[in-house]
C-alpha cells in the first residue's frame, strides 16, 4: 500500500529519500514539554525533563519539591532559551509596520454584537448572550406544546435544548424554515434536496440568566461593534413585531440592523412555554 | 515589587516594572546620522517618533544581537507621563519577577560613584544583578545626547 501511493502531497510525506525538516523543538505525544531534537542541540543541551523528569522515569529528586517539571527553574530557563533564536524572516518588517499604525482606541460604551439575518431582516444581539453557533440539526416537535414560536427540541452536544423560531416570533418569513424531523430515523443530512454546502442557515445557542435557548437564523454575519451614538430609534413608520423587539437600529455597510432587546426577547421565549 | 529582568551582554540587569510602559519586539530602526554611540535609531510608535537606546552599544560598545528575546523596553521619559517615551534595546527580556524590597534597600547592595553608576548591584540566588535606576539613566542619557531635546527646553 505504501509503495504505490501517489498524491500531490508525496513531496511532503517524509520517507528515507525525503527526510522531514528538523524542527526547532517538538512536543511529545501527550506531553507539553519540548523534546530535544538534533537541530536544537545548541538551544537545549540538557533535556533532563525527558530523562529523569515527568516525561522520563521521574527519578529526579527535584520533582518532590516542584511536583511537575513546568514548576522547575531548570525547565523555565530551558524554555527561555528557546527565545535565543534568530529572528524569523519578515519579523522586523512586520512589527515595524504594525507599531507604526495608529493605535485603535476603543470608544467608551461600545457595544459588541453578533449580526445575523432572518429572512430579509438583519438583526443583532449582544455578543455576551451567545454560547455557540452550530450547524443545522433536525428539530423534534413537542406534542401539544410546539407553536409558531416554540418549534421543539434540538440536541446540542447531547443536551436537549428548546428551539425557538425567531421568524415566527418576529413575523418574518424565513429563507430556511426550521427543519422539523419527520421521525426519529430521518436525518436531514441525507433527506435534504438542497445542496447542504450552500445553506447559510445556522443554529445559534444563546444563554441568559442560566437559561439556554436555540434559535435558527438564515445567516450569521459576524461580530461587529457600534457606539451608542450610532444607535437610533426605530422609525415610527416601521411597525410589526420586529420593531417592538428592537432597542434601536444602526447601519453597517448600507444595511439597516435591528439591535434586539434581549430582555423582551427572552421574556417572550419564556412565555412561549406556557 | 516586580522587576523586569534582562541582560546587557553577559550581565544581568533589572528595572522596576512600574517604570516600564511596554515591552515591544524589535523593529527596523531609522538610524540617525552622526548619532552618539548608543543611540540605535528612532522608530514610529503609533505615529510618535520614539528614540531607542541600544544598552549594549552604550554601556559595552557592542551592538545588541537581534534575537527573538532581544526586545525594546518602552519607558516613559518623565514621571509626569507627558506621553513621551523612549525605548531601551536589551537582550533576553523574558522574565518578570519579584525582588525583596529588603534586598533592594539592604546593605548588601553595592554602588560605586562615577559617571555611569546606574544603580546598585545586588546578589540573588541566580547570581549578581544590577538594579537600573531609570531616573539616573535618563539623566546620563541626556548628558550623552542619546535622548531628543524637547521643544520646551529650547524656550
Amino acid at each position: 500500500m505504501m509503495s504505490n501511493r501517489s498524491s500531490p502531497f508525496d513531496a511532503f510525506i517524509p520517507s528515507p529519500e525525503n527526510p522531514p525538516p528538523a524542527p526547532d523543538f517538538t512536543i511529545a505525544n501527550g506531553s507539553d514539554l519540548p523534546i530535544l531534537g538534533e537541530a536544537n542541540l545548541t538551544v537545549l543541551e540538557n533535556d533532563c525533563w525527558n530523562k529523569i523528569g515527568v516525561t522520563g522515569d521521574r527519578s529526579c529528586p527535584e520533582l518532590l519539591k516542584h511536583v511537575h517539571c513546568r514548576n522547575c527553574p531548570v525547565f523555565t530557563s530551558a524554555g527561555q532559551r528557546l527565545f535565543e533564536r534568530e529572528l524569523p524572516a519578515g519579523h522586523l518588517a512586520e512589527w515595524t509596520k504594525r507599531l507604526a499604525e495608529p493605535e485603535i482606541v476603543a470608544e467608551r460604551g461600545t457595544v459588541s454584537v453578533l449580526i445575523f439575518r432572518v429572512g430579509e431582516e438583519w438583526l443583532a444581539i449582544d455578543i455576551g448572550l451567545l454560547v455557540e453557533i452550530g450547524e443545522l440539526r433536525p428539530i423534534h416537535t413537542i406534542p401539544n406544546r410546539s407553536n409558531e414560536v416554540l418549534v421543539g427540541l434540538v440536541s446540542i452536544r447531547g443536551e436537549l435544548e428548546l428551539c425557538i423560531s425567531v421568524g415566527g416570533l418576529l413575523g418574518i418569513a424565513m429563507q430556511y424554515p426550521p427543519n422539523i424531523a419527520k421521525s426519529a430515523s430521518t436525518d436531514s443530512r441525507h433527506g435534504s434536496t438542497v445542496d447542504r454546502d450552500r445553506i447559510t442557515a445556522r443554529l445559534m445557542v444563546v444563554s441568559r440568566a442560566g437559561r439556554r435557548w436555540v434559535f435558527q437564523v438564515d445567516e450569521v454575519e459576524g461580530v461587529s461593534r457600534f457606539t451608542p451614538v450610532e444607535l437610533t430609534n426605530v422609525p415610527s413608520t416601521v411597525s410589526g413585531a420586529a420593531a417592538s423587539f428592537a432597542k434601536g437600529i444602526f447601519w453597517r455597510d448600507e444595511r439597516r440592523i435591528g439591535y434586539l432587546d434581549e430582555a423582551r426577547l427572552f421574556e417572550t421565549f419564556e412565555r412561549s412555554l406556557t | 515589587m516586580l522587576w523586569l529582568i534582562f541582560h546587557v551582554g553577559s550581565e544581568r540587569f533589572a528595572m522596576p516594572s512600574d517604570r516600564v510602559d511596554k515591552v515591544l519586539p524589535t523593529v527596523e530602526l531609522h538610524r540617525m546620522v552622526q548619532s552618539p554611540n548608543g543611540l540605535a535609531g528612532v522608530f514610529s510608535y503609533h505615529g510618535a517618533v520614539t528614540p531607542v537606546i541600544d544598552l549594549a552599544q552604550w554601556l559595552q560598545g557592542t551592538s545588541t544581537p537581534l534575537r527573538l528575546s532581544s526586545r525594546m523596553i518602552l519607558v516613559p521619559l518623565d514621571a509626569e507621563h507627558s506621553g513621551q517615551t523612549f525605548g531601551l534595546l536589551a537582550e533576553r527580556v523574558v522574565e518578570l519577577r519579584p525582588i525583596d524590597q529588603e534586598i533592594v534597600n539592604g546593605t548588601g547592595a553595592a554602588t560605586w560613584p562615577g559617571a555611569l553608576a546606574l544603580g546598585p548591584v545586588i546578589a540573588d540566588e541566580h547570581g549578581l544583578l544590577q538594579l537600573l535606576d531609570i531616573d539616573k539613566l535618563i539623566t546620563e542619557a541626556r548628558q550623552h545626547e542619546l535622548l531628543p531635546v524637547l521643544v520646551e527646553q529650547h524656550l
